[in-house]
Order: structure tokens, then sequence, then C-alpha cells
């Protein structure tokens, strides 16, 4: 008894192994009946392709290429492969008799074949790169890029066109970074943590213009900020934070001590604690 | 080669491994230049020398090393794959190089700019000229009252300290376009217009957290003083915004605080009135700017606390949801009026760009736009719009135009979320069919697939794991569609038709009421957040057990389905059929129904 395993659907193309009455489904023409009567009739010349056996059952050779539309060399090795068949001994069967499987012989076209690739399941996503697609999307990434760097020098363009006919000295930043660094040499600061990178004291920096605006305002507030060491009490008031009181300690302080050296050494006044210090940071320097 | 055969071109996942490329090249890039840069500052005398060629030194080791695993890794994958990998790896290695060089290339722009050398090297008193980018927030910080973020256009570096006598001095400017975010004290905080220009006063500094890379320190007494009006449409946005503010004021306390939130993206808190047009002061006898009284700090701090804790602060922010609904609606009635294919979606593609304006900007509207659009020229043509692809090219455009947005966490998690769905939420939800009913089944794949992706950037932002965050979005998903639309229509009849806007306001905010029910329960259980490792090493550690967990349960149905089988029909194919008691009860339910409805049909 044979057991009749077929799966459809695509999934695999395992074979399938038919061994008694094997349906012959050829729908192109009446070729079960051509082939009974050339079977029956057997012309001498001819060779004979088929030979029924004593059984009733039709056993197809492979020879008869030219009539059934026989799977090719590679796929019929692959039929007798063993490595996707079921019942292993009928691999030995099939592989001495030379057995079709059913899926070889289902088909309206010449293309259904049995590795056809027009009805199979389509179920995986797509995640390769055809060569024309990758070069097409290398073209537009490219294309986007030229757009970015455009803008972007756009913006840099206009930084440094109203630069050069803006302020007299102030330059551009790469030489404000280098005279700060060079001016930083002359502090040596043990509060450089980086949290305090934006508060720079040692600032002997470029910018000095001379430029000042209001009635009131003298050499001391250059870049916004009261030097503590040539303040006037009036100055050092109009600081928020201090008071006249305050101004007095900070002047006394400063006639002690010669000049202050640091920022830092306003903690040593009374009346300035570090909370204090830290809102008039800001607002005032060391020269 | 069996793959190849199989492939269906309606799921196109090629561009998948591009935009993450692009994306860890970016990102890379970004922090090199962080590395050099921080190398680069002068810091004292000592030590920065020093410091700067040592931490180069080990940057460009970092670097050098990097760019050698890169190589062989893709020199090993080329020899070991087939031929039909080139392509991508093509593609890959281009993407790369590309996101590397706009991503230096913004930062360097960024770092020259005026601004952030003023920033770097003073960080005091300044004048600048600011045009306003973002719309006035409440501030996050204590000392200030509200915030709003700006992109300079010219700073002034030389002048004394400004004050209100002295506004008419105009000192010459350096021309600027570094981003900054303005603190403000409260008596500047209702002028400030989104789109106009001023003259501002402050200190400026680089920022200590946040995105926005400098911050404008502006104090009591400073002077403040528009320059130029903002452009027409900025205005007539800013007018119905406010209206919609002023449509939620009826409302109850959690109605004023959520409606806004799921609307606009911008809790009710944290917007700050601005002074209205006088035309709209007939309506009210109030004088304008301010609520007629500010909603409870504590109340709304412990809501927000307890929708992070619960999970469902991801409501709170304008994602592709907004834009699916109104893009639908407007589809559907095209196709009640038969319009052509190309008119409708060149509506659903205006429909888009104006629901964008209207809201509070983030980088998630970003996306969900883009994406949009993207899909809505699919649909234009007649394509099928497959979303793994356009959210790939959104990435992909977005970060080579902007490379900034690569550290952007708005934009990581709304692509993430839009990711974890798409990939997963159909595997997931016919693997919940089996157990539950269809609906729950759906909303419970679409959260769970959502949070594949964003827990570990949640984890970067806040380590902690939200456990209860799964029932908590399914009990609150029924409402948010509802409410959201029509807190959409209320946004849209605000201007015209208060009464109507307040009436869509109340209806919306029936529904946030029970996602405050739901938060307030939730969030306040002790087991509603799980402590986590932060940082980076968290956010692994949170994608390893996420993959754990994956493989455990595969690998019990795997178990349970053994055991239920007999040996000899092991290799048969087919599948198996399922848990026959949802099948008993699905059974009983129709039965049920038909006998209590015997003249209906019982399906």
């Amino acid at each position: 008894m044979g057991v009749f395993h077929l799966f459809t659907g695509g999934r695999s193309t395992q074979s399938v192994r038919v061994t008694h009455a094997a349906a012959r489904l050829d729908a192109l023409s009446g070729r079960m009946q051509t082939h009974r009567n050339e079977n029956q009739t057997a012309p001498p010349g001819s060779k004979p392709h088929r030979h029924s056996m004593e059984d009733g059952s039709i056993r197809i050779s492979a020879h008869s290429a030219h009539r059934v539309p026989l799977p090719s060399r590679k796929q019929s090795s692959r039929m007798i492969d063993p490595q996707r068949s079921i019942r292993p001994e009928q691999d030995a069967k099939s592989a001495f008799s030379g057995r079709q499987s059913l899926s070889a012989l289902i088909g309206v076209r010449p293309a259904d074949t049995v590795d056809e690739t027009a009805r199979r399941n389509r179920d995986k996503p797509r995640l390769t790169f055809a060569i024309n697609h990758a070069l097409v999307v290398i073209l537009l990434l490219v294309a986007s890029l030229g757009v970015s760097l455009t803008l972007l020098a756009q913006q840099a363009m206009n930084l440094s066109v109203l630069s050069s006919d803006g302020n007299t000295v102030q330059a551009s930043g790469e030489n404000d970074d280098g005279n700060d660094s060079s001016d930083n040499n002359d502090d040596g600061d043990d509060n450089s943590v980086a949290a305090e990178r934006h508060d720079d004291v040692q600032n002997g920096d470029a910018d000095q213009t001379g430029q000042t605006l209001d009635e009131d305002a003298t050499p001391a507030q250059q870049d916004g900020r009261i030097d503590l060491n040539t303040a006037t009490s009036e100055q050092l008031q109009t600081i928020k934070g201090i008071g006249p009181v305050t101004a007095e300690r900070i002047l006394e302080h400063r006639k002690a001590i010669g000049r202050f050296g640091s920022v830092d050494q306003l903690l040593d006044v009374k009346g300035i604690g570090s909370k204090t210090l830290e809102k008039i940071r800001g607002q005032v320097t060391v020269r | 080669m069996d793959w190849m055969l199989r492939e269906q071109g309606s799921r196109d996942w090629r561009l998948l491994p591009v935009a993450l490329t692009l994306w860890s090249a970016s990102l890379s890039a970004h922090l090199a230049f962080d590395e050099w840069s921080t190398a680069a500052q002068p810091e004292t005398a000592k030590t920065a020398i020093n410091n700067a060629i040592s931490t180069s030194a080990t940057a460009l080791t970092h670097v050098m090393t990097a760019i050698a695993i890169i190589l062989s890794v893709v020199l090993i994958m080329a020899m070991r794959l087939r031929t039909r990998w080139m392509g991508t790896v093509a593609v890959c290695l281009a993407v790369a190089c590309i996101g590397g060089i706009t991503a230096i290339a913004a930062d360097s722009v960024a770092w020259r700019d005026s601004a952030s050398v003023w920033a770097r090297n003073h960080g005091t008193l300044t004048q600048v000229r600011a045009t306003v980018i973002a719309p006035m927030v409440a501030s996050d910080r204590r000392e200030y009252a509200c915030q709003a973020d700006v992109r300079l256009n010219g700073i002034s570096t030389d002048t004394a300290i400004p004050s209100a006598r002295s506004e008419q001095v105009k000192p010459t400017m350096q021309r600027s376009s570094a981003q900054a975010r303005v603190y403000m004290p409260a008596q500047h905080c209702s002028i400030i217009h989104r789109g106009a220009v001023y003259h501002l006063s402050g200190t400026l500094q680089e920022s200590e957290y946040g995105r926005m890379p400098l911050w404008l320190l502006v104090e009591d007494g400073s002077a403040v003083a528009q320059v130029e009006e903002p452009p027409w449409y900025r205005a007539t946005i800013e007018h119905m915004q406010q209206s919609f503010f002023h449509a939620t004021e009826r409302l109850s306390d959690q109605g004023r605080i959520l409606v806004p939130g799921l609307t606009m993206g911008v809790l009710g808190q944290d917007y700050v009135g601005v002074a209205d047009a006088p035309a709209y002061e007939t309506s009210s006898n109030m004088p304008t700017t301010s609520h007629t009284n500010a909603i409870n700090e504590t109340y709304s701090s412990t809501l927000e606390e307890r929708f992070q804790r619960s999970g469902i602060m991801h409501l709170m922010a304008v994602s592709g949801g907004h834009f699916v609904l109104l893009a639908d609606m407007v589809r559907r009635t095209c196709m009640r009026l038969l319009l052509t294919r190309s008119v409708s979606a060149m509506l659903m593609a205006c429909s888009y760009v104006l629901l964008a304006l209207l809201m509070f900007p983030g980088d998630s509207v970003t996306r969900a736009l883009i994406m949009g659009l993207l899909g809505i020229a699919a649909y234009g043509i007649g394509r099928r719009s497959q979303s793994v692809s356009a959210l790939s090219w959104t990435v992909i455009i977005v970060l080579i135009v902007n490379p900034d947005m690569s550290r952007s966490y708005g934009f990581a998690l709304s692509s993430a979320a839009v990711i974890g769905i798409v990939l997963f939420a159909k595997p997931l939800s016919d693997a919940f069919h089996r157990l539950l009913p269809k609906p729950i089944a759906q909303m419970t794949a679409m959260t769970m697939g959502a949070q594949i992706f964003t827990l570990p950037i949640q984890i970067l932002m806040e380590p902690e794991l939200p456990l209860l965050s799964i029932p908590a979005n399914l009990l609150v998903s029924p409402f948010v569609g509802f409410a959201t639309l029509t807190g959409l229509m209320a946004l849209f009849c605000a201007w015209c038709a208060p009464w109507l806007a307040g009436l869509f306001a109340w209806i919306a905010s029936l529904g946030t009421l029970i996602m405050e029910q739901v938060a307030m329960l939730i969030g306040a259980s002790d087991w509603a957040v799980l402590p986590w490792p932060d940082g980076v090493s968290g956010a692994v550690l949170m994608l390893a057990a996420e993959g754990g967990l994956a493989a455990l349960a595969v690998f019990t149905v795997r178990v349970v389905r053994r055991c239920g089988q007999e040996d000899a029909d092991a290799d048969l194919p087919g599948r198996h059929f399922g848990s026959t008691r949802r099948l008993r009860m699905m059974l009983w339910w129709r039965e049920t129904r038909r006998l209590l409805n015997p003249d209906t049909d019982g399906r």
C-alpha cells in the first residue's frame, strides 16, 4: 500500500511518491487516449517509452521527455534526493525505477514545473537591494546631503559676511579663542571646574573696545563688568546684591590687601557669602 | 535563494538597516564632536594643554578602533554572505559617511557661531536680537516664570550693562544663528508672541540640560522690545490657540490640564497666555492674559507624575493618531463627494500641514507630518503605502537635513513606537487572539508593540520601568479616539464659536476624566514602577530582558504545544487548532445571544 502525501501551497517542493494507480492529469490534449492507443499499437520503430504492467498500473520511464513535461535533470535528481522524503525506503525504490512526482505532472502551462515561481506563496519581507535600486538610493542620499550642506554653508556664510563689516575690533571666533587661551596663562585658578566654564574670570580678553555708552559709564564698565580694583562705591552699589554698607566693606578690604587677585576673594568680605557671590559673579571681574 | 523567491513587494524593509545605520553614525559623530569640543575648551593654564592632548588622543584612538572594527565586520560580512547583500552594505556605508559628515558639519557651524563663542568664553550679560520659534510655556526653573525657544539673529558683544533706561541705544550686532532658550520673569511673559522678533538682554550662557545649547536668562527690569511683528499666519494660529485655551477655562481642573495636552501636546498648567488682540476682549469683562484662577500646582504636578508612573504619558504628546484621524475624515468626505484620488490626496496633505501648524512644535509632530505626507503621496499616485519604508525615509531625510534630531528624545520615541507597532503588532495580535477576544487582543498587541522599543529609550530618560502600563493603556484606549477628535473640533471652532468649542471641550473632558481616574488609581500603587539601572547599560539590559522574555514565551508555547500533541503526527503539516476552551466560550456566547434574541442572527 502506498501512502500518499501531497503538500500543496508551494510550501515545499517535496516530491510525491506514487506507487499504484497513478492518475495522469495531462490536460493539454487527450494524451491519455493517444498514449494508450500508442501503447497498444506500438509501432516497431518507436522507442518503447511506456510499458504497462500486468497489474494495470502505468509506469512511466524517464525517456518520455518529449511527451510529458518532465522536470529537468537537476530536478529529477532532486526528486530522488533523499533529503526531502518521508519514507527513505521509497526513495530507493523510486531511484531504481525513475518515478515522477505528482507536482511534476500537475500543470496547465509549460511554466508550471516543479520549481515554478509564479504561484509561490510570498510571505517574507524584502530585505535586499538590487544593484540598480541601491544606486538610485545612493543618488537620492547624495542629493539630500548636498541640500543639507548647502543650508549649513549658507548659515556659515551669513556669519562671516556680516562679521567682516560688523564691529571693528571684535574678530571672529578663532581670534577670541586664541586670545583667551593666552590670557588664561596668567591666572591659575582652582575653580576651573567644567561647570563654571561660562563664568570666565580670567578675562583679559580681546573685546576691549573702549566704547562707552552712558554718561556715567567709566572704563571700569567695559564688557559689562565692574573691575573690583578700580571701582568706586557708587559703581559697586549698582550691582544687585551689594548695598552701601557692603560696598564700603569691599573698599576697606581692598585697601587692606592691596588689590584683589580674584573674584573669590570677595568671600573674605563680611556680608558676602557664597550665595551672594554666585549672584554677583557675572557682574564683577578682576583686572 | 528560497527567501528571494518568496519576497513580498508589499513589505519593503530594505531601508530599515539603512535608517538604523544613519542614526547610529549621526549619534557617534555627535558624541565624537562633543568629546573633541570638551578637549578644545581653554581651561586653566596648568591642565588645559595636557587635558586637550590626552583627550584628543583618546578620542582619536576611539575613532580609529571603531573604524577598524566596522571595516573588519563589513569585510567579513562581504566574504561570508552572498552577493545579494552587497547592495545593502553599499547603501549602509554611504549613509554612514553621509550621517557623519552632516553631523560634524552642523556641530562645527554651531560651535563657531558668535553666540556660542560668547557663551563659552564670557557667559555674561549681552543684548541679542532673536526670533521666537516655540511658544511661551511655563518655565522648568524655579527662578523664572516662563520660557521660550528662540533663534538668535544677532548678538552684541561690546556694550555696557543695558538697562531699561538706555534702551534707545542700538548696539552693533554680530550675525548669529544659534538656538537658545530664554527664561523670563513674569512681567515679560505675556508679550512674547511666536514668530516675532525681539530685542532682549540677559545673561547668555551654555545650557546645563535640555535640547537647546544656550540659555538666555532675562532678569527683572531688563528691556524687552519687540522689533518685528509676527507674520499673519502665526498671529492667526496664536489667536486660535488662545481661544481654545479660553474655551477650556471653564472645565474642571482635570479638563483644563488634560484636554489641551491630548489635543495640542501641551499640558494646561504649562501654557502661558499671551495678551489677546483687542477684538476678542468684547466677550468677557475680565482682563486679558491670565486664567480666571490658576490651576492648583500640587494637583497638576501630582497628576503629571501619576501619568508618567502609569505609563500613559504618551497620550499627552502629539502623535500620528491625530493626523490619521483628521486624514481619515478628509478622505471619507472626499470619497463621499466622489472626488478623484489626486484631489483627495492634495486636500489631505493641506489638512496635515494645517494641523501641524496648529499643534505645539515638537519632534514627534515633525515625524508624524513627514511620514504622513509620504503616505499621502503614495495614496495619491495609487500605490500601497508601506509604513516601514515611509518611516525609514522620514528618518533618513530628517537626519540628513537636520542632524541635530538624532539626539532628540521626542523623535526617537516617536519613531521607535511606530516601528514597534508596524513590526510586531500583527504577529502579537494573532498570538493573543487565541486567548482573548479580538478587540482586546489587538489593543494589547499594539500597546506591547509600541513599548518594545520605547522602553529602552525611556530608561535613558528616566530609569524606571512602568510595570502596569499595559493594563493602564487597555483601560484608557477606548476613550482616546473620541476625546482627541472632540478636542480637535473644539480647537478648530474656538475662534469663531466659543460656545460650541466649550461644548466640545466638555465632551473631551469626559474622556479625560476616565484617563485621570486610571492614572490616579494605577500611578498610586506601589507596584507601578520598577527601578532600573540607568544610562546606556540600563537600556541594553532592557533590550536583553525583552529578548529573554520573548524567547521564554516562544519556548513555553512550543513546550505546551508539544505536550498536547501525539507523537505519531509530529511530522505532519498543518497548524494546531488551538485551545478548545476559547472556542467553547465563543460558541456558548453565540448560542446565548441566539437564545435571548431568537429573531436576530446570532452572529
